[in-house]
């Protein structure tokens, strides 16, 4: 099958320089193996990555004829499209050369800052079923497609992102592992698990199915059992997610006045420093000075959070273990 | 200066790593790719660990019996005594291994008497790899990645280094030790079909044969049956352990796991069988063929790692430990990459032979850019390609699964004249930053001095021993119980039986 590959070689990803190349393969090759054909007859400096070419060393993800792939897994069959398969960076990732990526900043250093091994705790005998969620977690290949396509990093590179979180996870669900406490206060701070805004792309995008979105809420289940709630480290985030905390359970609806005034530090510090603001809100009529009183029903809402509560007591206590 | 110098970023380069760093070396690990993304992460086998007196016995005596009287025995009894430890180890380190409540599970694999092989699903490779470098990084080994080792930078005997070129810049420096350890795993790319990953050249067995290190045991190449057709995926030996059969080029499950079983044990086996054949296993047959697995032999080692040049040390795939014989068996390929990494590691860390700073890594650079800018101006691409794909089909052929001496011989020579072509070749390109032009000319180079090795060894085993199948000597010939050692002679490789 006669295949042209459009190779991104300069520009930018909305305006990329190509360069053609054409190559005779069967349709059922792997459209990596079809590029390491065109590299290794055609043009020696293409630069790109991978080496396993059987979907286990994550190495070779590309962007596709617009679709971002782990390109050993796919055949030139199916991928192209009128003859052409066009080869780009992925999204986000930032290029050293042609569709090379610098993986190191894109990936390794987030995934690094996890990766420290298992600290042993020594503890009880460990069986299948609680080892089953790191099993799960390592079948990640580091493939860096749930990073792709997720939307934080779209707009801060500096978010850990899915795959780097996957890693925390992996750590977090490891019962041999004596510093899991540790390692969640490192993934809560800024960047964290607590900047996911878990909208399911990381799921989606991952090939191997391994649900990144859904470990990192489970991460933070895990980090909340061991007291680190959202915002740690950063006083303010704490202090309004206490805030708010406090206010739906007490009152069964959100008393936006005083999360606004906790959050900034209480009524003297947070009423200066939203003075300006409550002017501004009262005069357009979007806020008043009646007080904000319980909302009916909320003594079933209350109930809701005792049960919580209760249900978590045994994670809380490992904690304290 | 580092204290050891670990090249290879596979399961037996980051368990020598880390087994060094435990000694309180300062220790650098230089790896072509990421070390999560070397060739080991696609190893699906398990890891024979049989725990007790009784299970570790006929672990030995089924090792020896498929290496037909080449293994050496006391490296034999050393790994099999050492392999429940070694599996503990990688347990309490974070390997998952799967269990039977809370006790580490062993399953049977082809040609073991009894079940033995602690594992991982189907991802024991990948599981071990990723927890040998959290280790690594937990503890402090310093990266090098994207550096393809050149060439061993030798003071006199001794090796004090290697010199190395790193992909993104296309820099040429020297990285003097006090210790280096080989861990560059097979040449598998010298054989086609086969289950190569891009980076296994050979690169280390080249380095250190002519740098006048004995290779040993290099004609026995092991091929698996299960590689998936149209693939270079090799099936994991597990899934016959659990009942699926291998017949007429087909392996079928035969009822023998459920569909809740096969995902639960083989879901990376189904997702990839199905991307890259598009066959689903749970209704139809795997279409399989065979295709080179590993090669048995090495850089000739002591049961401590130690090569016969001073300061050099090799494991895993590329070190000949002695362990297989003629022979692999499912399961113990990995447990010698875990086993020799951890002793060459140990050993190389306590290795406190004092090395002077000197000139010669410097020089030993100079000559590797001289030669690298040389051959930055020949031709190259698809001349050196088609070289890589000639010797590989050549390999399958003449030193394959069938050998007689007329192939051989006619392998050799062509082997030799491969050799004067590709010294005419070259990178194709002056490019200095990422020129895979270059390091394709480079591995093809290391892959035809292996080869050659390989070729020449086979020529001189007159016997059907283990793998090692000749057609014209189908018998085994006892007199010839001996190892073969190849070392680099000016006119090529030179063969001779070990002295016992």
């Amino acid at each position: 099958m006669e295949i042209t590959f459009k190779f991104q070689r300069g520009g930018t990803r909305a305006n990329p320089e190509y360069v053609d190349y054409q190559i005779d393969v069967p349709p059922e090759m792997t459209v990596f193996d079809a590029l390491i054909a065109v590299r290794e007859t055609q043009d020696g400096t293409l630069a790109f990555r991978g080496n396993c070419s059987v979907g286990f060393c994550g190495d070779c993800t590309l962007s596709v004829n617009g679709a971002q792939k782990v390109t050993c897994l796919i055949n030139v069959g199916k991928t192209q499209k009128e003859g052409v398969i066009t080869v780009q960076p992925i999204r986000y990732a930032p290029v050293e050369k042609d569709v090379m990526h610098n993986m190191r900043k894109f990936l390794w250093d987030k995934v690094d800052t996890f990766a420290r091994g298992v600290v042993p705790n020594g503890g009880h005998p460990v069986t299948d079923e609680e080892l089953r969620p790191v099993r799960k977690a390592m079948r990640c290949t580091t493939c860096g497609l749930c990073d792709e396509g997720c939307t934080v990093i779209d707009v801060n590179l500096d978010f850990y992102g899915p795959a780097a979180l996957t890693k925390l996870y992996r750590f977090a669900f490891d019962p041999r592992d004596g510093i899991t406490a540790e390692r969640l206060r490192e993934g809560s701070e800024i960047h964290g698990i607590w900047d996911c805004v878990h909208c399911w792309e990381a799921t989606e995008h991952c090939p191997f199915g391994l649900e990144p979105t859904h470990l990192i809420m489970d991460t933070r289940d895990r980090a909340i059992a061991h007291g680190i709630k959202s915002g740690y480290g950063n006083k303010m985030l704490e202090r309004h997610y206490d805030a708010f905390e406090e206010s739906i359970s007490r009152k069964g609806w959100l008393d936006e006045r005083s999360v606004a005034l906790q959050t900034y530090g209480g009524l003297i510090k947070g009423g200066l420093h939203t003075l300006p603001l409550g002017i501004r809100a009262l005069r357009k009529g979007k806020a008043t000075l009646k007080p904000h009183y319980k909302r009916p029903g909320a003594d079933r809402i209350r109930k809701i959070f005792d049960r919580y509560n209760r249900a978590n007591a045994g994670l809380r206590k490992e904690k304290q273990r | 200066m580092h204290d050891v110098l670990v090249i290879g970023g596979g399961i037996a380069g980051l368990r020598a790593a880390v087994a060094a760093r435990s000694t309180g070396a300062a220790v650098a690990l230089l790896s072509q790719s990421h070390p999560t993304r070397s060739y080991s992460v696609t190893v699906q086998d398990g890891i024979n660990a049989p725990d007790g007196t009784e299970g570790r016995d006929s672990h030995v005596s089924d090792t020896m019996a498929a290496g037909a009287g080449l293994n050496v025995p006391m490296v034999v009894n050393s790994i099999c005594r050492d392999a429940p430890v070694l599996v503990e180890e990688l347990d309490r380190m974070g390997v998952p291994f799967n269990r039977v409540g809370s006790v580490i599970d062993r399953v049977g694999a082809p040609g073991s008497s009894q079940p033995r092989s602690a594992y991982v699903n189907d991802i024991t490779g990948l599981t071990v790899t990723q927890t040998l470098f959290e280790q690594a990084i937990g503890t402090g080994v310093q990266f090098f990645e994207e550096w393809i080792a050149l060439s061993l930078i030798m003071d006199r005997d001794e090796c004090v280094g290697a010199v190395a070129l790193q992909l993104a810049t296309g820099a040429v420096e020297a990285f003097e030790a006090r210790a280096v350890v080989l861990a560059t795993g097979g040449p598998r790319r010298a054989f086609e079909p086969s289950t190569a990953s891009l980076h296994c050249n050979g690169g280390g067995l080249a380095m250190a044969y002519r740098a006048g290190a004995p290779l040993i045991d290099m004609e026995f190449v092991q091929y698996t049956p299960m590689v998936l057709s149209g693939s270079r995926l090799a099936l994991s030996p597990l899934l016959l352990g659990a009942g699926a059969v291998l017949e007429d080029g087909n392996v079928r499950l035969n009822g023998a796991l459920d569909d809740a079983q096969l995902e639960s044990r083989f879901p990376d086996t189904l997702l990839r069988v199905e991307a890259l054949s598009g066959v689903d296993i749970r209704k139809d047959p795997a279409p399989v063929h065979s295709g080179m697995a590993r090669l048995l032999g090495g850089i000739d080692v002591t049961t401590q790692g130690e090569t016969s040049v001073l300061g050099l040390y090799a494991a895993g795939e590329c070190a000949g430990t002695g362990f297989h014989g003629a022979q692999a068996l499912d399961g113990n390929f990995l447990l010698v990459s875990i086993a020799s990494g951890k002793n060459a590691g140990l050993t190389a860390g306590a290795h406190t032979r004092r090395v002077d700073e000197s000139k010669v890594g410097e020089q030993a650079a100079e000559a590797a850019r001289t030669a690298l800018d040389a051959a930055l101006g020949r031709p190259g691409g698809a001349p050196v390609a088609a070289l890589r794909s000639d010797l590989a089909s050549l390999m399958h052929e003449k030193v394959g699964q069938s050998r007689d001496a007329n192939g051989l011989k006619e392998a050799i020579q062509r082997i030799q004249a491969m050799r004067e072509e590709h010294a005419q070749l070259g990178a194709g390109s002056n490019t200095r930053d990422f020129n895979f032009g270059l390091v394709q000319y480079l591995e093809v180079g290391s892959l035809l001095d292996v080869a050659e090795t390989i070729a020449a060894s086979a020529l001189e085993r007159t016997e059907s021993r283990g793998v090692h199948r000749r057609t014209d000597h189908p018998d085994l010939d006892t007199s010839q119980g001996g190892r073969l050692q190849v070392t680099k002679g000016r006119d090529g490789p030179h063969v001779s039986t070990e002295n016992a």
